[in-house]
């Protein structure tokens, strides 16, 4: 198969792709329908009012509607998943260590693994980034012979 | 409002696992009954 997966795994990696992309769709727009999710705790509860004050949070749940539809509608996905890496850092750190209730410690840890898995998932496009020493290559240079896509190369 | 975020609690989980799930189903019905694509069928046969 052309995607590089077949049989059941390829239902199994567009399913958990549909749930992070519905998930953060869905995250995304509460954010519009209740405004900010009040969080009764000494640290996160100032520190998800900072974010807020400063239009950090805003801006979050903004990009997480981008990226979630970016995922769910098989956009950029590759891109889409590195852009939401760091906020599902955060909100894992924020739920498991910080709030750390019941349903926190759940949903924290489901996050961060959810994203990492996609990560793996489409692990192949990020090897070119895995280059050790890499000089410049700027976009209005010519495309050099072997940094070329396969199916480019194979014409 | 609380009562509003409290629906959203519920919805957070059960949102994303029915509409990953419904999805995924219509996919593996859509490839379970594609008709396959004619072959041999053309004018050299």
């Amino acid at each position: 198969m052309a995607d590089g997966s077949s049989g059941v795994m390829r239902y199994v990696i567009t399913w958990v792709r549909l749930w992070f992309g519905a998930h953060l769709l869905y995250s995304g727009f509460r954010f519009y329908v209740t405004g900010t999710v009040p969080v009764p705790h000494p640290v996160a509860g100032p520190f998800i009012a900072s974010l807020n004050a400063t239009g950090i949070y805003p801006l979050i749940k903004n990009l997480e509607i981008v990226t979630g539809a970016m995922i769910f509608f098989n956009l950029m996905v590759p891109l889409a998943l590195v852009v939401e890496f760091p906020i599902s850092v955060v909100i894992f750190i924020l739920n498991f260590f910080i709030v750390a209730t019941e349903r926190q410690l759940v949903s924290g840890p489901l996050e961060l693994i959810v994203n990492a898995l996609l990560l793996v998932f489409y692990a192949r496009y990020y090897l070119p980034l895995v280059t050790p020493v890499a000089p410049p290559r700027p976009l209005w240079t010519a495309i050099p012979s072997d940094v070329r896509a396969p199916q480019e190369q194979s014409r | 409002m609380i009562h509003l975020n409290r629906l959203f609690d519920v919805g957070y989980d059960l949102t994303p696992t029915i509409v990953a799930t419904i999805v995924v189903i219509g996919l593996v019905i859509r490839d379970r009954f594609r008709r396959p694509p004619p072959r041999g069928r053309g004018i050299l046969r």
